[in-house]
């Protein structure tokens, strides 16, 4: 296995997160404290906000309010995005005509070139013997798992994920949650939009985020 | 830098794959020159002099077929998403989009000339000026395509608007492409149109980038 080393104090701070999509405001006053080695799930009802919070952590929306991450803050609008994340979303990221080899270097060759990760993060996620088969070829599990083998080749101390668990059986479950524990306890901050609880070990500190639907 | 060969690779692996989208190309643009002779009549001089404003005509119909494909596999699969948190900026990624899509339908097109040429019955210099022509205007129909993908990426009918974003954008082109490839206003005519072609390809190609990093950025909100 890769060394896995502490990462460096990171902290996130969101205050009075206001976002509208459209017309529609879809998120109003959400504050969030996440200190380094924190796993927070988000929850709530469809259509509660829980991608666009997600969105707005990650850079990726215009809003009004606060968020913070380590040193940098920002205010209004949109704030850089931070290459300190890796933002794992409903859709996988994967091109079905590639192999799943080919795709896991792809992502690694992007996150600067880290290929000696492929090979445990493949046999992480129990999808090794298909290194050289077709990710469209693979199940929507088995797609999922190899999207989430993402984590392990970026190295990257926050995860933002949504719906992460989705397409995985029980198997799977238990790995992301170790797979969570394990960032935690790195001292990582893990924020993932769920419906079905993942349940990390039981000494890994945990906020709940709970969106209400407007 | 490693991670555009690494992106330039992807795309032209995973486009070498996914097949059909070559043979469909190549297969239009060859219709292109079947049904235009037939359309003109059993006129060879006029069918002649029409040939290169109807092989330009041919590239740049041909060259907005695939033009959906640009960017929207990779907003549907959620990989745009993903771009945005690694080391590559969108404009940078727009640039190497800009270059797979040149490879994988300006150049076939460019390479497959010489038949439509022996449709269209014109003389092997004014074939060569053709493809020369082409060779120095496509670059900047390919940046007007990436823009146009751009903008239409999170419309359902994409595949519909983003060509006739194109069309009255690449009149320019058209009609430099063609004016140097036949011209018909006498010495320096030809020379003077190649220069502005070649001109507005480099303009063309150095802002499309920039552009279609903006459109991007405003289509994922």
């Amino acid at each position: 296995m890769v060394p896995q080393l502490p990462f460096p104090k990171i902290d996130i701070s969101v205050k009075g997160l206001r976002c509208k999509r459209g017309e529609r405001t879809v998120l109003d006053g959400v504050d969030l404290q996440a200190p380094s080695g924190t796993f927070v799930a988000v929850r709530g009802p469809n259509g509660a906000g829980k991608s666009t919070f997600l969105m707005c952590v990650a850079g990726l929306l215009p809003f009004s309010g606060t968020v913070s991450i380590g040193s940098q803050g920002w205010d209004e609008d949109e704030h850089p995005i931070n290459e300190q994340m890796i933002f794992i979303t409903h859709l996988n990221a994967i091109k079905p005509e590639l192999t799943v080899y080919e795709n896991l270097s792809f992502w690694a060759d992007l996150g600067g070139g880290a290929r000696d990760r492929i090979r445990p993060a493949l046999e992480a996620a129990g999808v090794s013997r298909l290194r050289d088969v077709p990710a469209g070829a693979m199940s929507k599990g088995q797609q999922r798992r190899c999207s989430l083998a993402r984590l392990l080749l970026a190295d990257k101390p926050i995860w933002l994920l949504d719906e992460p668990t989705s397409a995985l059986d029980k198997s799977g479950d238990i790995w992301i949650a170790g797979l969570i524990s394990a960032q935690v306890r790195r001292g990582g901050v893990v924020i993932a939009a769920t419906h079905r609880p993942i349940e990390p070990e039981a000494d890994i500190a945990m906020v709940t985020l709970d969106l209400e639907a407007r | 830098m490693q991670a555009l060969w690494a992106l330039l690779i992807r795309d032209l692996k995973s486009a070498s794959r996914a097949g059909g989208s070559l043979t469909t190309l190549i297969a239009f643009y060859l219709s292109l020159g079947v049904i235009l002779p037939i359309a003109i009549g059993p006129d060879k001089p006029l069918l002649a002099s029409l040939g290169p404003a109807l092989i330009w005509t041919g590239v740049l119909l041909s060259s907005l077929l695939g033009l959906d494909r640009i960017f929207v596999a990779d907003h549907d699969d959620g990989s745009l998403t993903a771009f945005r948190h690694t080391r590559l900026g969108l404009s940078a990624i727009s640039f190497v989009k800009l270059i797979v899509h040149w490879l994988t339908t300006a150049l076939p097109l460019i390479v497959l000339t010489p038949v439509m040429g022996v449709l269209f019955s014109i003389d092997l210099d004014t074939l060569f000026a053709v493809m020369l022509t082409l060779l120095l205007g496509t670059p900047a129909i390919t940046a007007l395509s990436l823009v146009a993908a751009a903008l239409s990426v999170s419309l359902k009918r994409g595949a519909v608007i983003a060509p006739i974003l194109v069309m009255p954008l690449a009149i320019p082109a058209v009609i430099f492409g063609v004016g140097a490839a036949k011209p018909v206003l006498g010495a320096g005519q030809a020379e003077t149109a190649l220069l502005f072609l070649s001109a507005m390809s480099l303009v063309f190609v150095a802002f499309a980038p920039f552009a279609a990093a903006l459109a991007l950025r405003v289509s994922q909100e």
